[in-house]
């Protein structure tokens, strides 16, 4: 590790890194980085007479272990089949945009807050996690990797899911009824690949 | 979900299978006694549609489309005297679908349908196949260990798409098909991986629903209603019609209400659905489309006297066919 990460890893845990001494720290994903990270926690508690029992606790693997079982529910088959149309695409992003933004906001402002404090120092599935003390000054940075683990709020549907459900079911009475016309009979059905039960 | 029309099946007297052939079998299998007049093709075409219906067998399929590929057991044949066909996806959560005569049963969905389809056959669409497709014999194949029999079948324009059959020589039964776009590739294909024809069902092989008729009262959501025949809509009758509609595509499923707001067409071999909707529910935002293997929806917002309603056109035809046909649905009456 270069003196500069090290400075960049003294800097985090003052509470002093800037965002990008800290994006930089994310992407480096080095275990000199954390063992450093580790290494200086132990000197400074040391210094300041902190019990010292747990030190060499590593919950890391549970945590991880915790993490890798909270899979993020991968989006339906209709989710992906579902897509406007090219013309109005830039109508489209301009409101995904505009639901990313809230998304973003509620992640920030509610329950999760502590969330996504707490998971500043635990961005990549690799890292080790300490029982470290994190300062609330580290927090100031906000850091769009909340973002992806963040679970969505159950909210009322929008029309884009509304859509889905509604050509889930089209494409089922579709196919019954294509079923009786094109000679293929109940093959027709393989085509209703995703029979997701409407939430 | 409304499945409901009307089975003419009850009417008339003819077995659930012959109404389930296709407009393509029942202009080709009517010449089962005459069929040295028509061209190999055509005759296996007509044994297709009739195999498909009438044979028992049960086998494992693929459905690949696009980068994916999905596992299914097929099982059809006769059981109580009606037919039966279970449909079972083997990846991923659990799901089938089983028709048992009228009933459609979609489990994980947890709802079961009574289906009164009425098949709506005009004379127009049981002429000839061959205008709209050019079908050739083009050899033949190995298919699920078994000797199969290729068709290909061309269309010749652009408002439909190709296929690529493999036909199970011994019996007509489908092995494999492929619908094939414009410019030659395969949009979708479902072929049998191994298949057993023509033996006795098996109880085992039914499923919950055709042993435990009952298991799933709890969440039946639509109750048979007794249709009679006149009461039938017809395509005159609708608030809405299409204004274009390809070449050959004639209404082939008709709904028994007006206010049922689906259309199904078909020239025989494609087959697109068209409905329209008026709803409270907020709508999207933008026309859209969705595609999956040959399947294509394409969503058209509208507005007729400043009332909002969504067109969708479902069907296994090329983009362009389905948002023309979308663009062309106009209301008949003032107010919607």
């Amino acid at each position: 590790m270069n003196d500069r990460l090290r400075e960049s890893v003294s800097a985090l845990m003052d509470g002093e890194a800037d965002e990008l001494e800290l994006r930089r720290l994310l992407a480096s994903d080095d275990a000199v980085v954390r063992t450093a990270w580790h290494d200086f926690h132990l000197a400074r508690d040391g210094m300041a007479g902190v019990d010292m029992r747990f030190a060499q606790m590593d919950i890391s693997q549970r945590v991880q272990a915790a993490l890798a079982d909270d899979v993020v529910a991968a989006p339906s088959l209709t989710a992906r089949w579902w897509r406007p149309v090219a013309s109005f695409a830039v109508a489209a992003s301009v409101a995904t945009v505009v639901a990313v933004g809230a998304r973003h906001f509620n992640a920030n402002s509610g329950d999760n807050t502590a969330v996504a404090q707490a998971s500043i120092p635990t961005p990549t599935t690799n890292g080790r996690v300490f029982a470290a003390p994190v300062q609330s000054g580290v927090g100031n940075v906000a850091v769009s990797a909340t973002l992806n683990t963040s679970p969505l709020q159950p909210v009322s549907l929008d029309p884009d899911q509304l859509a889905q459900q509604r050509l889930q079911q089209y494409l089922l009475q579709h196919s019954e009824r294509a079923s009786l016309n094109n000679g293929q009979g109940a093959i027709t059905f393989a085509r209703v690949s995703q029979l997701d039960a409407p939430k | 979900m409304h499945l409901s029309n009307l089975d003419t099946s009850q009417h008339t007297g003819i077995s659930i299978h012959t109404l389930r052939s296709s407009l393509l079998s029942l202009w080709l299998a009517l010449p089962c006694v005459a069929v040295a007049d028509s061209p190999q093709s055509e005759q296996w075409l007509g044994r297709l549609a009739h195999s498909m219906d009438e044979l028992n067998y049960r086998g494992v399929m693929s459905y690949a489309h696009g980068a994916q590929m999905e596992s299914l057991r097929l099982t059809h044949g006769i059981f109580d005297g009606e037919e039966f066909e279970r449909l079972e996806h083997l990846d991923g959560a659990p799901r089938e679908i089983i028709r048992h005569g009228k009933q459609l049963t979609c489990i994980q969905l947890g709802q079961r349908v009574d289906s009164l389809l009425h098949r709506h056959l005009l004379k127009a669409g049981l002429e000839g196949i061959d205008r709209y497709y050019d079908i050739e014999v083009a050899g033949e194949d190995r298919v699920a260990g078994r000797r199969a029999v290729v068709l290909n079948i061309k269309p010749r324009d652009q408002f439909r798409f190709g296929y690529r059959l493999a036909l199970d020589h011994d019996t007509g039964l489908l092995l494999r098909t492929e619908a094939l776009d414009d410019a030659g590739r395969v949009r979708e294909r479902l072929q049998f991986v191994e298949v057993e024809i023509g033996m006795p069902l098996k109880k085992e092989w039914l499923g919950d629903v055709a042993n435990h008729p009952t298991a799933n009262s709890a969440v039946t959501n639509s109750k048979p209603e007794p249709v009679l025949i006149d009461r039938v809509v017809e395509e005159a009758q609708m608030p809405w019609r299409p204004e274009w509609m390809p070449p050959g595509f004639v209404l082939s499923v008709a709904p028994h209400r007006a206010s049922e707001g689906v259309m199904t067409y078909s020239d025989g071999l494609a087959v697109l659905s068209i409905f329209v909707e008026i709803t409270q529910a907020p709508l999207p935002a933008s026309d859209g489309r969705a595609m999956q293997g040959a399947t294509v929806a394409y969503t058209k917002l509208a507005n007729f006297n400043g009332q909002p309603y969504l067109v969708t056109v479902v069907g296994e035809v090329p983009e362009m066919t389905a948002q023309r046909v979308a663009s062309a649905v106009s209301w008949r009456n003032p107010t919607p």
